[in-house]
């Protein structure tokens, strides 16, 4: 059981990567205006949301608070009005940041059920 | 008490499906049907004929709120307990799930190695539910 629960955390750490640079580019798209901020916003909250679930179970705790904190952020613009969502876009990308990091210099051994 | 063994789970993660069934095969000794959208859980499942649904909140398409209604309207597994794996799990919407029939809720992230052990006390509970209702209706 171990060893394939290890399998999965070496995969799920390269997974979190990917899915922090997806939610990171949707983030810029809204910035930057190419994508309409609702839709934007929506999209990268239910990456955080699945982040925040995902990570945590596979022990990656860290992680999982880092995209809790910018899930709830993104959760409260999801109903806001565009310009609303523009001002609260500096706090997201801060959130975001702090994800990105989380994830990029995560390691299997950073998960609480990794086991060498 | 009929003993818990057959379990669909439904979820769009490969990562969390896959430490499901780890958790809930290898630890519990359950026989698992895994699916990664409610649409294919409403085609294989009469098949599969499980004991209970573990099933996934968020999924894009149909979700996992939409998946629980159309499984309660096919006869087969009508009565089959159903609980929803969730990480949207605030007080209020925990009383939305357990209004609409579910039989529990797992909160995500959860913890693998303890999974099994919760997933069985809830099933005991439904059982025992379930034995209440029907002893309510004989007298």
């Amino acid at each position: 059981m171990q060893d394939k629960l290890n399998q999965l955390i070496e995969k799920h750490c390269e997974t979190v990567k990917r899915s922090a640079e997806a939610l990171g580019a949707i983030l810029m798209r809204v910035e930057d205006g190419s994508m309409p901020p609702r839709a934007g916003i929506e999209e990268a909250e239910a990456l955080a949301h699945q982040l925040k679930g995902g990570s945590g179970t596979i022990g990656f705790h860290e992680i999982s608070r880092a995209a809790a904190a910018l899930d709830d952020h993104l959760k409260t613009l999801c109903a806001a009005q565009d310009t609303v969502i523009i001002a609260g876009m500096g706090k997201a990308a801060a959130l975001f940041v702090e994800l990105a990091h989380a994830a990029n210099t995560a390691r299997p051994r950073s998960s609480a059920l990794y086991a060498a | 008490m009929k003993s818990l063994q057959r379990i669909t789970f439904v979820d769009d993660e490969p990562d969390i499906r896959e430490i499901v069934q780890l958790s809930l095969e290898q630890l519990g000794g359950f026989t698992m049907h895994l699916c990664e959208s409610g649409p294919q859980a409403l085609e294989t499942a009469p098949i599969f004929h499980p004991d209970l649904f573990l099933l996934d909140v968020m999924m894009p398409g149909m979700n996992g709120i939409q998946t629980f209604r159309r499984l309660k309207e096919i006869p087969e597994i009508a009565g089959t307990p159903i609980v929803f794996m969730t990480a949207k799990a605030q007080t209020h919407e925990i009383e939305r799930y357990h209004s609409l029939g579910a039989a529990g809720v797992i909160q995500k992230p959860f913890n693998p190695l303890t999974l099994p052990a919760d997933i069985q006390a809830i099933w005991a509970r439904s059982q025992c539910e379930n034995r209440c209702a029907e002893g309510a209706g004989q007298t």
